[in-house]
């Protein structure tokens, strides 16, 4: 637990100064897009978590993760600093573990921006004469869904990291694949919502919805984390790119 | 590697020479586990390398063909994390940091990213991070490769006076500060022995001839003597390997007949360069 938290301390180090002033740039407009202006256009719906709130939360959450996950392995084998840490005496379960753990939580703290900048703008620029604060179950399921999604990106960008020669092949992989699930996912809630559920007689709350969702998230989370657990393996990994 | 088979003692410098693609950094990834033999089996510090490999890379420390080191980190992050992985309290990691950062004159600069250093101060941060929790027996592999003479000379001396200070164990691929020096190529082992030894050894004698009125007609003369291995002019001396017994004396009656003037000459046997070089061309033979 102690090599985990100290790979998580080191990765966070690393995630927060990557990119350097380009990289503090993308991160402020994501946040100045995603947090204030959005929420300021559709504010009404955006206190409520309805509408494209939730989905824009966690899509933008999703792509940062993942284009960070891309360069975990890959790019310290490019920055010729995998070697040595695979020389040292950390675990491969630490190693893994810590920069999952150090994506989810940059993930996490995303999404908690995200919502927080949003309730703030709004509180600010339309206010009600009262404090007014999103739905409890749905602010609770936005912030599950955000870990699920953050597990799901770190531990997948990991895999591909892991498997891919360059950071430019994992980043790419990584795009078309985000691509791939987000669409998939997205469409799939709205054929299922929309026909197949109603065509048996169900239909699902946004709160409902939101739960499966969750659920399923779950399950896909503990297949892809157990496979980048088995998949790590010290001497492949210096065998890659030789 | 090819039935490379060697023990290195405890407490000792091992210098592991080889032309490039020899098999010397494979050795040494073999070593620490980070890759598996086919066939064979080694140990290191009384641990197998197969079974055994995270006890080895508890107890070593080691510099790789890069230094490893975090560029968008601090000199002192750097250390502090490694210090972390190692198990080290943060009062033990704050006065070693500041114990090899002081002796390498880098103190100062601790707070610096350490992508704005000179390779030069790299290597020798990467040198105090090999050495930063104390480990038995550290691998270095050719860590003055790629840097300018005055960096490369500065390096072997903080090397030298750490190891000596540290009195820890050296697996590295240079002869620099070796006690003790393998030979191989193509995963063969050539020779094994102390630096002076194998000079003895394997080295033929040299001379040295220094003056002027040296001429690319006189080092001809000389290269077809039946003593002269090989004879070359560089700057105001000439360089002359002999064969076994071979005397000096009709080599500079030679050169003065054609109009050489001779002021000094100097005997001696080839530096582990040569012998090293005379190893590969038996071996290419």
């Amino acid at each position: 637990m102690k090599d985990t938290s100290t790979m998580i301390l080191k990765e966070t180090k690393e995630l927060l100064s990557q990119g350097g002033r380009t990289g503090y740039l993308t991160s402020l407009v994501l946040l100045a897009v995603g947090g204030v202006v959005y929420p300021l256009i559709s504010w009404s719906s955006w206190m409520q978590l309805g509408s494209l709130a939730i989905p824009l939360i966690l899509f933008l959450t999703f792509q940062q993760v993942v284009a960070s996950a891309a360069d975990s392995f890959v790019g310290e084998r490019e920055r010729h600093t995998l070697e040595t840490l695979l020389a040292s005496r950390m675990s491969d379960r630490a190693i893994l573990l810590g920069k999952i753990g150090a994506l989810v939580g940059y993930g996490l703290g995303i999404t908690f921006s995200l919502l927080l900048l949003g309730w703030l703008a709004i509180t600010i620029v339309h206010w009600q004469g009262r404090l007014v604060f999103y739905p409890l179950d749905l602010l609770l399921l936005t912030l599950g869904l955000g870990l699920v999604v953050n597990i799901l990106a770190a531990s997948a960008g990991v895999l591909v990291s892991l498997r891919s020669a360059t950071a430019r092949q994992a980043q790419q992989m990584l795009s078309v694949g985000g691509l791939v699930v987000t669409f998939g996912v997205t469409f799939g809630l709205l054929e299922l919502t929309s026909s197949l559920l109603p065509s048996v007689g169900i239909v699902l709350s946004l709160a409902q919805l939101l739960a499966l969702l969750l659920g399923l998230l779950t399950v896909i989370d503990i297949i892809v984390l157990t496979l980048a657990l088995v998949r790590f393996q010290r001497s492949r990994l210096m065998l890659i790119g030789k | 590697m090819n039935e490379l088979s060697l023990e290195v003692p405890a407490g000792i410098v091992f210098g592991f020479l080889g032309p490039n693609g020899a098999g010397k950094t494979t050795t040494i990834q073999l070593l620490l586990g980070l890759l598996e033999p086919s066939r064979g089996r080694a140990s290191v510090l009384g641990f197998d390398t197969r079974t055994q490999a995270d006890k080895i890379r508890e107890r070593t420390g080691t510099l790789l063909e890069f230094s490893g080191l975090y560029e968008r980190m601090s000199a002192e992050d750097n250390l502090d994390f490694y210090g972390r992985i190692y198990q080290m309290s943060a009062s033990e990691r704050r006065a070693r940091i500041k114990e090899l950062l002081t002796h390498l004159d880098l103190w100062d600069r601790r707070g610096e990213r350490v992508g704005t250093w000179s390779r030069g101060m790299k290597q020798q941060l990467a040198v105090a991070r090999t050495l930063l929790h104390h480990p038995q027996l550290v691998f270095l592999d050719e860590p003055v490769a790629g840097l300018d003479p005055i960096a490369a000379s500065r390096l072997n001396n903080d090397l030298a006076s750490l190891v000596k200070h540290e009195g820890v164990t050296v697996f590295m691929n240079t002869h620099n500060m070796a006690d003790q020096v393998g030979v191989i190529r193509q995963g063969k082992l050539l020779a094994l022995g102390n630096p002076d030894e194998l000079r003895l050894k394997q080295g033929r004698p040299q001379a040295e001839i220094y003056g002027h009125g040296f001429t690319t007609r006189m080092v001809g003369a000389l290269k077809h003597q039946p003593g002269v291995v090989h004879a070359e002019q560089s700057n105001s001396h000439l360089s002359i390997t002999l064969r076994d017994g071979s005397d000096v004396g009709p080599l500079v009656h030679l050169i003065v007949q054609q109009g050489g003037v001779v002021e000094e000459v100097r005997r001696g046997n080839a530096d582990l360069e040569d012998v090293f070089l005379a190893l590969m061309e038996e071996q290419r033979a």
